[in-house]
């Protein structure tokens, strides 16, 4: 009996989730833009979604600020905590990053955009980058150090006394374990960034766009089933993505 | 120990910094053939630059702007230097003016200047133009479902807004032309207003919010095409570019005036490549810029020259072409209060 | 044992300087922005609580009402759709949950944006619903979803939802199932099992998922923009009407500092009143 009622519960949650999804994607392919009904099968939509003009600049300039900001926050991030794990009174520093989820990202966006006024700092890419590494701390540090400090450290210990340096044991021993977590932290980021929409909204400037900011344009001014089909891309895109994330957690016991 | 950690984290910083600035860089290194642009994100067709840069060979760098503040901000921080073409709103232009910022025009060099819309011409923010080509215009009104006019017709004046007609409107998101706006109904003013109407131009918009379905400056097709709102207010321009989609919408200017913006060309003074400048200036009022640019983006033309070949509905041509008498009932939006005053008549129309 | 090669202090610091520099210092300069003031020119004249005491208006304590009333809901509903939601994730079977927790962080994994788009087709007056509604009989007018206080619902749930079950969902993996079991074999209701048992032993996981969407909530503008027809105004919204505006921002800054202390008192609040609701108590053995 509460098992039935238990099942029918996830069962609509899951349909409240997919309804819209689902409903986007079969417009996605309908002969007339929304609001008429269902008129035909038609693949102009996606065709219209290939040339656009400025669409794919920013599906660029969104792929680029990720990828960096990825890369960035990982390898100080990375860096970081190898420095502080090995001694002394770094690591009492790496508290400071658990802050990230504690402030919203709007009052960070407004800060970082004060900042950059005071200081006459050009908005664009470069800020873009920065911010979203900011974020991509926030999840990187405290992820990867409670991974890192759940790793065996007779290993450690034993590849120093064994006469490794603490690089070689860095390089040779640490960093395999700590791999998977590594990438799907990696992938996190990587999602959330180019996902990311109110930091971009303040600190991209007017002259860059990224993604997000070009959907919101195109929302902000009517319907056009073309996002539809980026709607469809994108989320052929995710999923791909998040089946790369699982085949890769199932190797490791954190998120 | 400690001065070689501090030295460490200022190179760090240093090089951070370095690369912040690095857009600003770019600047320095002004190549020959180049003209930069400063410009809005949607006035411009990216097939009408790209036909320019072939045909002359002149590459265009282009840079945007999403408001006339930016735009006076930046120019000022940079004292002019760095662009070759600005595109200001009309009250833009006097500012920049003022602060000495604009190069004056040779008229010589323009060969479309004849054929200008005199209309456009000897406003306010530069009465000879001196400074400033019109290049394209738009107006406020109410764009409207023509399937619900033919059942109850709508009468062409504010009040299809402003009072209860039984139906949901969509308001603009902005709240300096919505207070403008709504000052101009009450009063028919468009300058500065004391607290007493301060307070009737509040209640009236709160009283507009029962039958407001949306603020949106820019989704009005949306809500006339979903049968929502039969009544919008948006923009000439706006409007024009969803008649093209929706051929069921038109739109129509208030007989008791509305607000007009004019976008001009303008030439910042620390420019030195005016010929460069000049040919895109002409090449952008070629006929097919002009009809490019119109259908893609629908501001009005500054031109009256073929006007019956790019623009096909009579009604909205009338429009375009405007009489003296017309124009005179269109005004320039300006600050009516004080930004402060501003903020927050607009948060206690939302929060109520 | 340390051994001579250490990672170099250079290599090391530049997170910390990152996160110093570009997240402490530009809050610090919100802070100390909303504090100073400043002539025409930028000369610097001294402290003042003017620009803070602009807020303290009945129009603006509306605005940190409607923000608080939004995210405490927000999150209260969440948590009720989340927690059995979890639940059964947690105790299904390994391939079924995989499918499920893969359908869950998909739409979590998409541009949000697209998500607020394709509600519209769903609550439009003539989308998904209300056909389908019509269809079965139920309504015979189309009713009016969209540009009111439930459409802006209906989103932030939706999009926070996944927030709220990770978090539970990661509590309940380490929980014991026997002890339901055992609960129940000594004669417990569901519901003080779930009480007393399952709640307080899940507490960090409702903690971190109601924090995770309260505060988050709280400053949200976009959604209630965008399918609310901008009608309402939160925290957010004013924010960034301030701060994007014409030399308002260091008020804006003013009006950011006094939202992040009451964001923050009523976080904590939450935080300590889940707390005494559910922690687990010692028995009167």
């Amino acid at each position: 009996m509460l098992k039935i009622s238990g099942l029918l519960m996830v069962a609509s949650t899951y349909l409240f989730l997919y309804v819209p999804i689902v409903v986007l994607l079969v417009f996605s392919f309908n002969l007339e833009a929304f609001p008429s009904p269902w008129k035909g099968f038609t693949l102009k939509w996606y065709y219209e979604l290939m040339h656009a003009p400025y669409l794919w600049k920013a599906f660029g300039n969104s792929l680029i600020v990720a990828s960096f900001s990825t890369a960035i926050s990982l390898t100080s991030g990375i860096s970081l905590i190898f420095y502080a794990t090995q001694g002394g009174r770094v690591g009492k520093f790496l508290a400071l990053f658990y802050a990230n989820l504690v402030i919203p990202e709007t009052i960070l966006a407004v800060s970082l955009l004060g900042f950059f006024s005071l200081f006459s700092i050009p908005l664009g890419l470069t800020t873009l980058v920065l911010a979203h590494t900011v974020l991509g701390l926030g999840f990187v540090v405290p992820i990867l150090y409670a991974r890192f400090v759940e790793l065996d450290p007779k290993l450690t210990e034993a590849s120093l006394v064994l006469g490794a340096t603490s690089i070689q044991t860095f390089f040779k021993i640490i960093l395999p374990m700590l791999l998977p977590t590594i990438v799907t932290t990696g992938l996190l980021v990587f999602i959330i960034s180019f996902d990311d929409f109110v930091l971009s909204y303040f600190t991209a400037g007017s002259s860059t766009q990224t993604l997000s900011l070009y959907i919101l344009s195109m929302i902000r001014s009517g319907v056009s089933p073309m996002v539809n089909a980026l709607s469809a891309v994108l989320l052929f895109l995710s999923s791909l993505l998040v089946l790369i994330y699982f085949s890769l957690k199932t190797r490791t016991r954190i998120v | 120990m400690l001065i070689k950690r501090l030295f460490i984290i200022f190179s760090w910083v240093a090089l951070i910094f370095t690369i912040l600035y690095f857009p600003n860089w770019k600047w320095i290194s002004s190549r020959e053939k180049t003209l930069n642009v400063f410009t809005w994100g949607d006035i411009l067709e990216p097939s009408v630059i790209a036909q320019f840069e072939k045909e002359t060979g002149i590459k265009i760098n282009l840079s945007y702007y999403s408001s006339n503040e930016e735009l006076i901000v930046k120019l000022k921080a940079t004292e002019g230097f760095g662009y070759d073409l600005i595109i200001p709103s009309d009250y833009a232009v006097k500012a920049l003016a003022d602060e000495g910022l604009l190069k004056e025009l040779d008229k010589n060099q323009l060969h479309f200047w004849k054929d200008i819309n005199p209309l456009l011409l000897n406003h306010f923010f530069d009465s000879n133009n001196h400074f400033s080509i019109p290049f394209e215009w738009e107006v406020f009104g109410l764009g409207f479902d023509k399937d619900y006019d033919k059942k109850n017709p709508l009468a062409s004046s504010w009040k299809m807004i402003f009072e209860p007609q039984g139906y949901n409107i969509a308001m603009l998101n902005d709240p300096i032309e919505v207070i403008a706006l709504t000052a101009f109904y009450l009063y028919q003013t468009v300058g500065f207003v004391n607290n007493q109407q301060i307070e009737e131009i509040k209640n009236l918009l709160i009283r507009q919010k029962k039958w407001v379905e949306a603020y949106a400056s820019f989704r009005g097709d949306y809500f006339i095409a979903t049968k929502n709102c039969p009544v919008v207010v948006s923009t000439s321009s706006y409007m024009r570019r969803s008649m093209n989609q929706f051929p069921f919408i038109g739109f129509m200017i208030p007989k008791e005036g509305t607000f007009i913006t004019i976008e001009n060309l303008c030439i910042p003074k620390a420019s030195s490549k005016e010929t460069l400048t000049y040919q895109f200036i002409n090449y952008l009022f070629r006929y097919e810029s002009i009809e490019k640019h119109y259908q893609t983006f629908g501001f009005f033309p500054s031109l009256l020259t073929h006007l019956d070949l790019i623009e096909k509905d009579p009604a909205i041509r009338k429009l375009v072409i405007s009489s003296p008498e017309d124009f005179k009932t269109y005004h320039f939006i300006q600050n009516i209060v004080s930004p402060q005053t501003l903020h927050d008549m607009w948060i206690e129309i939302k929060t109520n | 044992m340390k051994s001579k090669t250490t990672l170099p202090f250079m290599i090391g610091i530049p997170a910390l300087i990152w996160q110093a520099l570009f997240f402490y210092i530009p809050l610090l300069i919100t802070f100390f922005s909303s504090l100073l003031h400043f002539t025409e020119e930028g000369l610097f004249l001294g402290f003042t609580l003017e620009k803070m005491a602009l807020f303290i208006n009945p129009i603006y304590e509306k605005v940190w009402f409607s923000s608080f009333c939004l995210a405490l809901s927000n999150a209260l509903i969440c948590l009720i759709i989340a927690y059995p939601l979890a639940y059964f994730l947690a105790f299904t079977g390994k391939r079924f949950k995989n499918i499920l927790l893969f359908l869950l962080i998909v739409p979590f994994w998409t541009n949000f944006l697209l998500h607020v788009y394709a509600w519209f087709f769903v609550l439009e007056k003539e989308g998904f619903l209300n056909i389908f509604l019509k269809s079965i009989g139920a309504i015979n007018e189309p009713i009016h979803f969209l540009n009111s206080l439930f459409s802006i619902m209906v989103m932030m749930v939706y999009y926070y939802l996944p927030f709220m079950v990770l978090p539970i969902y990661f509590a309940l993996e380490r929980f014991d199932h026997r002890l339901i079991e055992a609960s129940h074999d000594l004669g417990a209701r569901p519901l003080q099992t779930f009480r007393r048992i399952m709640l307080p032993l899940t507490l960090n996981g409702v903690r971190a998922g109601f924090l995770l969407v309260y505060i988050p909530s709280f400053a949200e503008f976009v959604i209630p923009e965008l399918m609310g027809g901008d009608k309402q105004m939160f925290m957010g919204s004013v924010v960034s009407h301030y701060i994007l505006g014409e030399k308002t921002a260091s008020l804006g800054a003013a009006f950011t500092v006094i939202s992040s202390l009451i964001l923050l008192i009523s976080a904590l609040f939450f935080y300590w009143l889940l707390g005494y609701l559910f922690k687990p108590r010692k028995s009167n053995a």
